[in-house]
């Protein structure tokens, strides 16, 4: 459905995307990760039509991203990073207006959106907060129920009741099988709404993969809470399991693959509370992203 | 039509500007107007020298025959200089709107995010910006003919009054094409202005300049303005080849405006 093959935009000083390439089938959603300025913006201004391709090529349903965005744009609902809207007009004029544009009249929707995020619509788009605004981008992508969503960090701005109410909106649109690539620097919502992930970093991509498989292969880590002191010593001097942090009478197991086997272990003990990591993917971001170049 | 909500934002967006810039140019035609006296201009002329220098009078082209006609008075005291300084900011400013505008603020992206090519929103707004101008001087010829017929009845050479009319038109045509094309090449307003406000402002100071003296008759050669001859339109001589010259080029430089949109990289 969304193709980008080899994709390079060069902006001068390291800055752009360099031989980005992959695709996104129908009905996948794709959470597409990175740092700021890693090129994620870049990407989607290609497959917007905003930007030519240096070389390589982006194509959606099989038509060129820069050429055929006009009929492109049939199908596809778009969210921009710092949505642009038109800030003389009221939210529901720029419905109407957007609506008209795309010779799709049909508001129910937009009315059905505008009441589940509780946006006060009437209000002049100048006035409205940060977050508003965001809504309105929202309500906007979503209005004419395109077959491709591309949201450019969707979220940003959204208060934490809003983005819950987001992320069961892309699972209904993941039911409706819809196609949708999202940006995002929110790792849980990534992983609670994506089939692939996708990490870009100075411009290319580091890794582009499903996320179940990913998520399998995760070892997690618990922090185990000892009644006594010294059940923790007997604890950490039997040496069956990796121990990070010690800080008595807590301790940290890591890398555990098999529940059982700990808990097994743990029999033994008298202990007070265990704590799994709440699992991210932050730790493998945090891996790409580096803290080096 | 399919862009008419464009054409309504367009038109919410302008008119104010448009009954400025028409108001003006109707105020001050009806009272040049009503400064002829068909006995003989000789009360004018000495006013003007008692007001201002004779090189001022030379600049602002308020040169003027005592038995001149009406068409004359009017061609030099309004169509001479003072409305391209009233309707030059009409160019700039819509101009400006017209693209560069949306891309500077980003709103051009969503305007690409509906099913339109660039091609027919730029083509789309290049005609609502030529079309506003013809407008204006459209309206303006009308209210010249008549102020001119009910203050003096027949005394007004229509035809050469039409003519001066489109030749003015033509030349906005081509401060028009300017204005676009720098709307259509630069991703932020202070680039375009540079050009597209900076470059007819320059051409309509050098024509001013090269009325002041003689010795800086050549500058003429420098400025586009040269190409609208109201002397030969009045005097019934031969304008037609600036005439096409002057649609011809601006025409040009409207589709180069919009080929170079469609094709460029947009900063949004």
């Amino acid at each position: 459905m969304i193709e980008i093959h080899n994709l390079t935009k060069d902006f001068g000083r390291s800055k752009g995307v360099f031989d980005v390439s992959f695709s996104i089938k129908e009905g996948e959603v794709f959470g597409f990760l990175g740092p700021n300025g890693a090129g994620k913006t870049t990407t989607i201004r290609h497959l917007m039509g905003f930007l030519n391709a240096g070389a390589g090529s982006c194509s959606i349903n099989g038509l060129d991203c820069r050429k055929d965005s006009a009929e492109i744009m049939k199908t596809v609902g778009y969210l921009p990073g710092e949505p642009a809207l038109f800030d003389s007009m009221t939210g529901l004029q720029f419905f109407n207006f957007i609506a008209k544009m795309r010779q799709k009249t049909d508001m129910s929707l937009c009315q059905q959106l505008i009441d589940r995020f509780e946006l006060d619509a009437v209000t002049k788009i100048r006035k409205m907060s940060k977050g508003m605004k965001q809504k309105v981008a929202i309500v906007t992508a979503f209005m004419n129920n395109p077959e491709i969503l591309i949201l450019d960090e969707p979220t940003s701005g959204l208060d934490p009741l809003m983005r819950v109410e987001f992320d069961k909106m892309i699972s209904e649109q993941k039911k409706k099988g819809k196609t949708i690539l999202m940006s995002s620097h929110n790792f849980e919502e990534v992983e609670k709404n994506c089939d692939i992930i996708g990490i870009i970093r100075q411009g290319k991509m580091v890794c582009v993969e499903d996320i179940h498989s990913l998520l399998s292969k995760k070892k997690k880590n618990y922090t185990l809470v000892f009644a006594s002191e010294s059940e923790a010593t007997k604890f950490i001097a039997d040496k069956k399991f990796d121990i990070g942090h010690v800080a008595f009478p807590s301790v940290e197991v890591r890398q555990i693959d098999d529940f059982n086997t700990l808990l097994r272990e743990l029999q033994t003990y008298n202990i007070l509370d265990i704590q799994s990591e709440t699992y991210t993917l932050e730790n493998l971001f945090m891996q790409y992203y580096g803290g080096t170049n | 039509m399919k862009l008419k909500s464009l054409l309504l934002f367009d038109i919410k967006q302008s008119y104010g500007i448009f009954a400025v810039i028409l108001g003006f140019m109707v105020m001050y035609l009806s009272v040049i107007i009503n400064m002829y006296d068909p006995n003989g201009l000789e009360e004018l002329i000495a006013l003007a020298k008692f007001k201002m220098s004779s090189d001022l009078i030379d600049a602002f082209g308020f040169n003027i025959e005592k038995n001149a006609s009406l068409i004359s008075l009017i061609t030099s005291y309004f169509y001479g200089m003072l409305i391209y300084f009233i309707l030059i900011i009409y160019v700039i400013i819509v101009g400006n709107r017209m693209i560069v505008e949306h891309v500077n603020k980003g709103t051009m992206g969503y305007l690409l995010s509906t099913p339109h090519t660039r091609t027919k929103i730029a083509s789309f707004q290049a005609i609502f910006f030529i079309v506003g101008i013809f407008l204006l001087l459209f309206i303006l010829m009308i209210v010249g003919i008549i102020v001119s017929e009910i203050s003096f009845p027949g005394l007004l050479d229509i035809k050469a009054y039409i003519m001066l009319n489109l030749g003015m038109f033509l030349l906005f045509g081509m401060f028009s094409s300017i204005s676009f094309l720098a709307s259509c090449c630069f991703n932020e307003t202070k680039n375009a202005l540079a050009i597209g406000a900076g470059l007819p402002l320059l051409f309509i100071m050098i024509n001013i300049l090269s009325n002041v003296d003689p010795s800086l008759n050549f500058l003429k050669n420098f400025t586009i303005v040269s190409l609208l001859d109201t002397d030969a339109i009045i005097s019934g001589g031969s304008y037609l080849l600036s005439f096409v010259i002057m649609l011809v080029s601006s025409f040009a430089l409207f589709i180069i405006g919009i080929k170079i949109f469609a094709k460029r990289d947009l900063s949004l």
